[in-house]
């Protein structure tokens, strides 16, 4: 019997696995189930998941299984999330026999409530065999080695988390969770280019594209075009100032989070955390937020921000290193969930 | 005024001129021929050193044509240094943990331990 450790980041919008076998994954967060006999005669299968559900998505009833990071309280979801862990474990796993081991531990948001964290346990159930659940800032903070005094911004899709590390564990009062995150951007951002041109045929898969190629935090850029359709007429529009606009609506409330936490640390530390922000997440791919978030800390007497290098896997990676380096005997304390 | 006799010596003169240079001009060129001639009995060698340096210089550039089309093989066998799905990481094994971090791994584990009583106790009640 073998025993395999991995780390899973589970996103609203994307879930990335990390596996002690060398293999990381990402798939998007949704399970698609069949409109009707049709759609089933043709998919030939009782549910799609990831990218395959989003390419058929005119067939399917499409289920985003989490919002603001934590999974929903109905049935379907919890359902359909015990399906995306099953895939995306199977997936990294290949070589994995029955009688061999999984232990997982999974990242949730900072400020996650004790019932969604009892919701991951219970749906863990018969998918991994031990499971550790861990607050996803504390994990990026864990994959990069930083537990002096840094200030982690892990900016997702459904939550930005932000969490202050002072050589210890961080407690309640040193973490914060916004709900200011990626799908909040893509919400601004529609209305925005409605507003402005009110006929252009948008999805959120077109929004997304926009934000995550154009998006962007700079007092200055150069002219954003983008192809849309009107009636069917692809047309180019030009979107710079709704993209800004609605890219400072999400930067704004994170360096209001990150100034409050910066002003209510110890005094002879804040300068110390001022200068080690590190900012996570999908959202640390927006351009110029790092120094969006430094300008914002010029009144408290100047910051330094940077951006993770590996954005997409950095909670993954974090979760997957607590797995190995705890100790065998805290791993037998942890029975299967109950 | 013109001097009148002026014409014909100049004539004279020019006769002189064409006449000396036909001689010259196919004893220079003689000469040169012959110079090149002595030159090469008297250094047999030079021409030999030469032919060595030029096929030398044939060799070495055969080698770079050859150099350079490894390279340009290994070039397109490499595969493109960003790829869009990631490459697996070697595998991992369990490492020693620092006294620190042990610390932290055991106030998580306490967590967990807490999350888990929490949840067997809301199933018996």
């Amino acid at each position: 019997m073998s025993i395999f450790y991995v780390g899973i980041d589970l996103g609203t919008s994307r879930t990335t696995i990390t596996t002690s076998t060398g293999q990381r994954l990402t798939s998007i967060t949704c399970v698609g189930y069949p409109k009707d006999v049709i759609a089933h005669k043709r998919l030939k299968k009782d549910y799609l998941l990831g990218e395959e559900a989003l390419a058929n998505r005119l067939s399917v009833n499409l289920v985003w299984p989490l919002a603001d990071g934590v999974i929903r309280e109905d049935v379907q979801s919890i359902s359909a999330t015990k399906l995306i862990l099953q895939d995306i474990l199977a997936r990294a796993l290949p070589e994995k026999n029955p009688s061999d081991q999984i232990y997982a531990a999974i990242g949730v948001p900072a400020q996650a409530s004790i019932n969604n964290k009892k919701a991951i346990l219970s749906l863990s159930k018969g998918v991994v065999d031990k499971i550790l659940i861990v607050s996803e800032p504390f994990a990026v903070a864990y994959s990069i080695d930083r537990f002096d005094e840094c200030l982690i911004v892990d900016i997702g899709a459904g939550t930005t988390d932000l969490c202050r590390m002072h050589g210890a564990m961080p407690d309640a009062s040193d973490q914060l969770t916004l709900t200011y995150a990626g799908n909040f951007l893509d919400q601004e951002l529609t209305q925005g280019i409605l507003h402005k041109f009110p006929s252009v045929q948008l999805t959120p898969q077109i929004i997304k594209r926009i934000k995550e190629k154009h998006g962007f935090v700079y007092d200055v850029s150069e002219p954003i075009l983008v192809t849309l359709t009107e009636q069917g007429i692809p047309q180019t529009y030009e979107i710079t100032d709704v993209l800004r606009a609605a890219c400072l609506k999400l930067t704004d409330p994170i360096s209001t989070a990150v100034q409050q936490l910066v002003g209510s640390f110890d005094p002879d530390f804040q300068e110390k955390l001022r200068k080690n922000v590190i900012v996570a997440g999908g959202g640390s791919r927006l351009k110029g937020i790092d120094r969006a978030i430094e300008k914002s800390l010029e009144l408290y007497g100047g910051g330094s921000v940077t951006c993770v290098q590996d954005a997409e896997y950095c909670g993954s990676v974090g979760t997957l290193k607590m797995c190995l380096e705890m100790p065998d005997e805290y791993w037998e304390q942890l029975s299967a969930a109950p | 005024m013109l001097n009148p006799n002026f014409f014909p010596a100049s004539m004279a003169g020019h006769a002189l001129a064409i006449k000396l240079g036909g001689i010259l001009a196919p004893a220079v060129l003689l000469s040169f021929i012959g110079g090149m001639l002595l030159w090469r009995a008297l250094h047999p060698d030079s021409q030999a050193a030469l032919e060595e340096k030029l096929e030398k210089l044939r060799e070495d550039n055969k080698e770079l044509h050859r150099k350079f089309r490894q390279l340009s093989e290994n070039l397109s066998a490499t595969p493109p240094p960003v790829s869009l799905s990631p490459e697996p990481l070697s595998p991992l094994s369990k490492n020693t943990t620092s006294p620190g971090k042990l610390t932290m791994l055991r106030k998580v584990l306490e967590e967990n331990l807490q999350l888990r009583a929490t949840a067997q106790s809301d199933l018996t009640s």
